[in-house]
């Protein structure tokens, strides 16, 4: 009996998702004290500059904010400026989840500087990729593999969120939905622990508290028909978001200012707009709340210019260079889509029994965030959580799938990918794109046992003909060893039946010398677009002018499949 | 297997219990135990016939469950036999090359002859009675074979006279006869007088050489050798004069 115990405990200690399931709840508790200190520095630095949002040269303090916050994270710390998502789907997909220790405090100090300042800009990219960070380093800590940092990096990002918005199922499947992109069980079970870790430890500093309080909505027919109406806004508003960041940045890529300069310019023009409307400076949480508790006071055009104003000040502060997530002005514009939608629709039809606007708030909301992030699960499971208000799920449920299927058809990527994908980065497990970029060429030669030299006469090739099963003989020169060219012995048949030839004709002479070589290092993925361009097969691999091997597809198969079963798991 | 390797991945190396059996944690020389295996990456590598980057590579990535012990990683028998059954990869073929080793290996003409033996005054008026004829003095066969490689010779003749000029024909079976010859034999008759045989040349055969063999990759090289002898003009003309046994072997050991 012991006997079998101890085989079974063999099986259980090198299982390795035990460790990475013990380390999950770790993981989750620390990059929740990360996201809890950004929100109490927020609070802190809002607090402190509230007093002086009356002056005039107020509009300069986003301006300093976002300057401070690029020094610090370009010149200081030597990181490029991003949103963090990004950034650590790309660690993921490329490094194996490695990440710098130093991300993980940097764009806490740069965000809270950016968005403190009064900068349009979210708290939740810039903590998750604090807690990647730190899930990236505990995991180096325990020299643990790839896969196991991936989890732990997904653990970070997952606690951080379930932290910052007390809410456990949204850190969990906006992890797996837009950090990982996938669904297994190797990883959901460690993230799920590391997302309540990051809840608990959220409620213990802050209390359990849901982010926006709201009263009992019904939800009935009318509301739903209506929600078709607030996919088409959201859809519009997510595009146009999306598109005006980019396009900013590209602006901002172009004047000739230096780098540091650039995040000052964007925040003047918020701090700018912040004078008239003050509503769009910082995250915005507080006029969430006013919107879906029904108290947002202003008008129909008042609140129109609002959304577009907060549009248009995210556009600036992302765009010129800040630092901070686009998460929370999603949230922002969303309530305020669904406010404007919901005051026309009863300005138009006063008859019609619609529920309050604080439900399409939420609705707005959902649409926002799935159309941005072209995450549907995430959206809905965020809203539900951040307002503990289950009761709007079904409309909420079609309004996060429509509106995040129409920006797919405008916009092919998410936000947050689109930049990978056009580099070509963007890889996720059990795909070509990733198989092709695991295998190297180096892996996949074969070993060529014969050779011939150039200078040897077709009639001495012969033997060698017959006593070898190669199909194809590399030639290289006698002398340096270098690679000359190969021949395929079904393209030099007319020579081999020619008995006159035997003696007059040398190897060299019947060799193909165009085909195109690859080296042991080149990317597989163009190698196999260079045999489909050529017809090609097989492919002499040559490093340094010296002959190594042959690649060739039925390998690659052979290969190719292997690592296909092996990344894809069980 | 050097026996400190063995050791080494058998037995603890950590201090308290150095030395004793993973399993049974008795010391090296009171175990009985050798369940335990531990193969090393060299050893999975050739198992799942895949190079030995690659298996870096996963053990990097993770996606195989290999232990380091001191400097070289592992994995146990059992532990590698879940993962590969887990994700139907195979890793107990045998390639067919292996197990053609078995096989009887090409030894030359001479020794094809010998076992085959040469008979002489052999007599028939046609094919068919010379190939009986034939048929009848090839050694190592059962009676009942007799018929299957008679009848096999036949099919074959139909299709097309083995009759490669010059007075000789090599008669031999279309595919292998499984009359389980393990070795190639070459039997050679001599006949009293010409036999008409549909030869390439039209001309009457005087000498035939019967080939079996029991395999078809053994019978090609055997035949490619014996035509390439008979294509030697002096050798032929030796042959047709029916010299005796000792001086025909001797001819085919010089040629070889």
């Amino acid at each position: 009996m012991f006997k079998t115990v101890r085989l079974k405990w063999a099986i259980v200690r090198s299982d390795d998702r035990l460790i990475v399931i013990a380390l999950a709840g770790v993981v989750g508790a620390c990059s929740g004290v990360a996201a809890v200190a950004l929100n109490r520095s927020l609070h802190f630095l809002a607090g402190s500059l509230h007093s002086l949002q009356g002056y005039w040269w107020a509009f300069i303090l986003p301006a300093i904010g976002a300057t401070l916050s690029a020094l610090f994270l370009n010149n200081f710390l030597k990181e490029r400026a991003g949103h963090g998502v990004p950034e650590v789907v790309y660690a993921v997909s490329r490094y194996g989840g490695l990440l710098r220790f130093r991300s993980s405090y940097s764009r806490l100090v740069s965000s809270c500087l950016t968005i403190g300042s009064g900068g349009s800009a979210g708290p939740e990219a810039p903590v998750v990729i604090s807690g990647a960070a730190l899930g990236s380093n505990i995991a180096k800590l325990f020299s643990l593999k790839e896969r196991q940092r991936i989890t732990l990096v997904g653990c970070g990002a997952a606690g951080a969120i379930a932290s910052i918005f007390n809410a456990p199922i949204t850190g969990l499947v906006f992890t797996v939905e837009v950090v990982l992109g996938e669904w297994r069980s190797f990883n959901i079970i460690p993230i799920a622990i590391a997302a309540v870790a990051g809840t608990e430890v959220s409620r213990l500093l802050q209390g359990n508290q849901i982010a926006f309080q709201h009263q009992k909505f019904t939800i009935g027919l009318p509301d739903i028909a209506a929600s078709f109406g607030v996919v088409v806004v959201a859809t519009a508003l997510s595009v146009v978001l999306g598109r005006l960041l980019k396009g900013m940045n590209r602006v901002a890529g172009r004047t000739p200012l230096p780098q540091w300069v650039r995040p000052a310019v964007g925040g003047a023009m918020v701090g700018l707009i912040g004078i008239g409307l003050p509503f769009v400076l910082g995250e915005g949480y507080h006029s969430i709340q006013e919107m879906i508790q029904g108290t947002f006071k202003q008008g129909l055009l008042l609140a129109a210019l609002v959304m577009v104003a907060k549009v248009a000040a995210t556009a600036f502060t992302l765009g010129w260079g800040g630092s901070g997530g686009i998460f929370a002005p999603s949230l922002m514009i969303g309530s305020l889509v669904g406010l404007v939608y919901h005051r026309m629709l009863v300005w138009m039809l006063p008859t019609a029994m619609l529920s309050s606007e604080g439900c399409f708030a939420l609705l707005g909301m959902a649409g926002l965030v799935s159309g941005m992030l072209q995450a549907p699960l995430t959206a809905i499971f965020l809203v539900v959580e951040i307002t503990g208000g289950y009761d709007v799920v079904l409309p909420l449920i079609i309004v996060s799938a429509l509106t995040s299927t129409f920006c797919y058809y405008i916009e092919p990527a998410s936000f947050y990918l689109r930049d990978l994908i056009e580099k070509g980065q963007f890889l996720r497990p059990g795909t070509d794109a990733r198989v092709l970029s695991d295998l190297t060429v180096g892996e996949l030669v074969d070993k060529v046992t014969t050779t011939v030299s150039g200078d040897m006469l077709l009639r001495d090739f012969l033997p060698i003909l017959e006593s070898s099963r190669q199909h194809r003989f590399p030639v290289v020169d006698r002398h340096s060893g270098n690679y000359q060219g190969i021949i395929y012995v079904d393209r030099i048949r007319p020579y081999l039946f020619d008995p006159q030839m035997h003696a007059v004709l040398m190897v060299e002479q019947v060799m193909d010398a165009g085909v195109p070589t690859v080296s042991a290092d080149d990317e597989l993925a163009d190698v196999l677009a260079l045999m489909e361009r050529r017809g090609l097969n097989t492919l002499p691999v040559v490093e340094k002018h010296h002959f190594v091997g042959m690649l060739s597809k039925s390998t690659l198969l052979d290969h190719y499949r292997k690592e296909l079963i092996v990344q894809a798991g069980n | 297997m050097p026996v400190r390797i063995e050791l080494r991945r058998k037995f603890i190396y950590w201090p308290p219990f150095e030395g004793r059996c993973r399993v049974c944690r008795k010391f090296a020389i009171a175990c009985r135990n050798d369940e335990i295996m531990e193969l090393t990456i060299k050893e999975v590598a050739l198992h799942l016939k895949i190079p030995i980057e690659t298996l870096h590579r996963w053990v990097r990535q993770g996606k195989i469950p290999m232990q380091r012990n001191r400097g070289e990683y592992t994995i146990r028998q059992e532990m590698f036999e879940r993962w590969a059954d887990e994700h139907k990869l195979n890793i107990h073929s045998q390639s067919e090359e292996v197990q053609q080793d078995g096989e009887a290996v090409f030894d030359g003409v001479l020794p094809a002859m010998q076992r085959g033996g040469i008979f002489y005054d052999l007599q028939g008026d046609s094919k068919e009675d010379a190939l009986q004829a034939a048929v009848q003095r090839i050694p190592n066969l059962e009676r009942i074979d007799r018929k299957i490689v008679f009848e096999k010779l036949l099919e074959r003749e139909q299709m097309a006279s083995t009759g490669i000029g010059h007075g000789v024909a090599l008669p031999h079976p279309r595919a292998n006869p499984g009359v389980g010859l393990m070795l190639p034999q070459i039997t050679t008759c001599f006949f009293l007088k010409p036999v008409p045989y549909d030869a390439v040349d039209h001309r009457p055969v005087s000498v035939l050489m019967v080939l079996l063999s029991g395999s078809t990759k053994l019978h090609l090289s055997l035949l490619s050798k014996l035509s390439f002898y008979l294509r030697n003009v002096p050798f032929r003309e030796f042959l047709l004069t029916a010299p005796p046994a000792r001086d025909i072997l001797d001819k085919v050991a010089v040629m070889e």
